[in-house]
């Protein structure tokens, strides 16, 4: 196997590790808490790309499936896939692989990485708000007032501090990369 | 916390030498049944893993010490859910804003992770990061398509990071906090100073374990050899259906 195929490989599973990590800081406010993971999910996305974005969350779920207490708030285990949050944990998935897509096109444009990271963030409530419906059987309105709109001004930060992070440690990335 | 929690702590228990897809299955029937709201359950459980941690051997006071992070962590749960969940005020301290089913919910929930967390610690304790890697290897050969050795690999890698990020979070907080960087409240000066040099000492690592990897002539296309799995082995996983039967019957 190629070094570099190693390389990205080390780093997926420290993007996972890292989401792991953040899902221990939260704030629990209903059936959906506040979580540093998302940070962490849509910055997969900025340094990995989509491939490696993607693989890292997948990563990050399976840790999770197996029972290793890795979800928010110290949980773990297959099961959670069912409840309430389950759609935000596949929209994992889908915000890393959508942000990494646009921003592997963005040429280190800021503007772009915005956009890519604005996508991304939507992309979890898409799959979460949805799926949050379904398990809490509540209306729309409720949905949205319990699933998204608590979460949008930690939101906008969390992005913005991932994208002044992700700029700082591209060049390291890059760095490590050509440095073979 | 990290320093021993959800690291291998080389022994030779019973605990140590169980197969480790026998220890794999009783984790996912354990956190299966831990999602359960049933008092009975838990109780279970709780005796469960104090019985197995004292068959583990393992240096518990040590242990415990490491535990203290995730005990601060679990308090500061219940005390939000005990202050902010609607109901009955308690009428033998009305002076405090907390619910008799805060406190409830609070309990209930912390009992919950804590054995969550206790197992998962239990379980990485026991079992070595190569059984970890050959287990689930095992597990996902059937499944067509999938790259199994190298997520059997990267899945050990997370759990082996994850707690290496711990060590070099605290290491980079408690030098933050020595430059008086706990003073400035600015969210994203804090996540500059405190989140960068994380990251850069994360990726760093990452490079060393990608090199010792390539040193060490990692491959992904060599054949699995497992042991085959003794039948004695099985026996201790009967117990939980055991239990769930039980339950069932007398419908706890």
């Amino acid at each position: 196997m190629s070094i570099e195929k190693l390389r990205w490989m080390v780093f997926a599973s420290l993007m996972a590790a890292l989401t792991a990590v953040g899902a221990y800081i939260h704030v629990p406010i209903g059936p959906v808490p506040i979580v540093l993971s998302t940070l962490f999910v849509i910055l997969s996305g900025l340094l990995l790309g989509s491939r490696w974005g993607l693989a890292s969350m997948g990563l990050y779920l399976l840790v999770g499936a197996i029972g290793i207490p890795v979800f928010a708030g110290g949980k773990g285990g297959f099961a959670h896939f069912f409840g309430p949050t389950g759609g935000y944990l596949l929209g994992y998935v889908l915000a890393a692989w959508v942000t990494g897509f646009i921003s592997e096109r963005s040429y280190g444009l800021l503007i772009l990485d915005i956009f890519a990271v604005l996508i991304g963030s939507l992309a979890i409530y898409g799959l979460g708000v949805p799926w949050l419906k379904i398990v809490t059987q509540m209306s729309w309105p409720k949905t949205l007032m319990v699933g998204m709109v608590p979460f949008l001004i930690g939101d906008a930060v969390k992005a913005s501090v991932a994208i002044i992070l992700a700029r700082a440690i591209r060049p390291i990335l890059k760095r490590q990369l050509t440095n073979e | 916390m990290a320093r021993i929690a959800l690291h291998y702590f080389p022994g030779n228990s019973p605990l140590h030498r169980w197969d480790a897809r026998c220890k794999f299955f009783g984790l996912l029937v354990i956190t299966a049944t831990l999602l359960q709201s049933k008092t009975p359950w838990l109780i279970f459980d709780s005796i469960l893993l104090m019985g197995l941690l004292i068959l583990s051997r393992l240096p518990l006071r040590q242990f415990f010490r490491d535990f203290w992070i995730w005990a601060i962590f679990l308090f500061a749960l219940f005390l939000f859910q005990a202050f902010f969940t609607p109901g009955r005020r308690m009428s033998a301290i009305p002076w405090i804003s907390v619910s008799q089913d805060g406190l409830r919910l609070g309990s209930f929930t912390c009992w919950r992770l804590g054995l969550i967390l206790g197992y998962a610690v239990l379980f990485t304790a026991v079992t070595r990061p190569r059984e970890i890697q050959d287990t689930l290897i095992w597990l996902l050969k059937p499944v067509p398509f999938l790259p199994e050795r190298r997520i059997g690999l990267m899945v050990s890698l997370t759990l082996r990071f994850f707690s290496i990020i711990l060590d070099r979070a605290e290491e980079v907080r408690l030098a933050h906090r020595a430059r008086l960087g706990d003073q400035n409240k600015n969210p994203f000066r804090r996540a500059k100073f405190l989140a960068l040099p994380l990251l850069r000492r994360s990726f760093s690592r990452a490079e060393d374990v990608t090199l010792a990897l390539a040193a060490r002539g990692f491959r992904d296309d060599l054949p699995l050899q497992l042991p085959k799995m003794p039948f004695s082995h099985l026996v201790p996983l009967l117990i939980l259906p055991g239990f769930a039967a039980i339950i069932w019957w007398f419908r706890l």
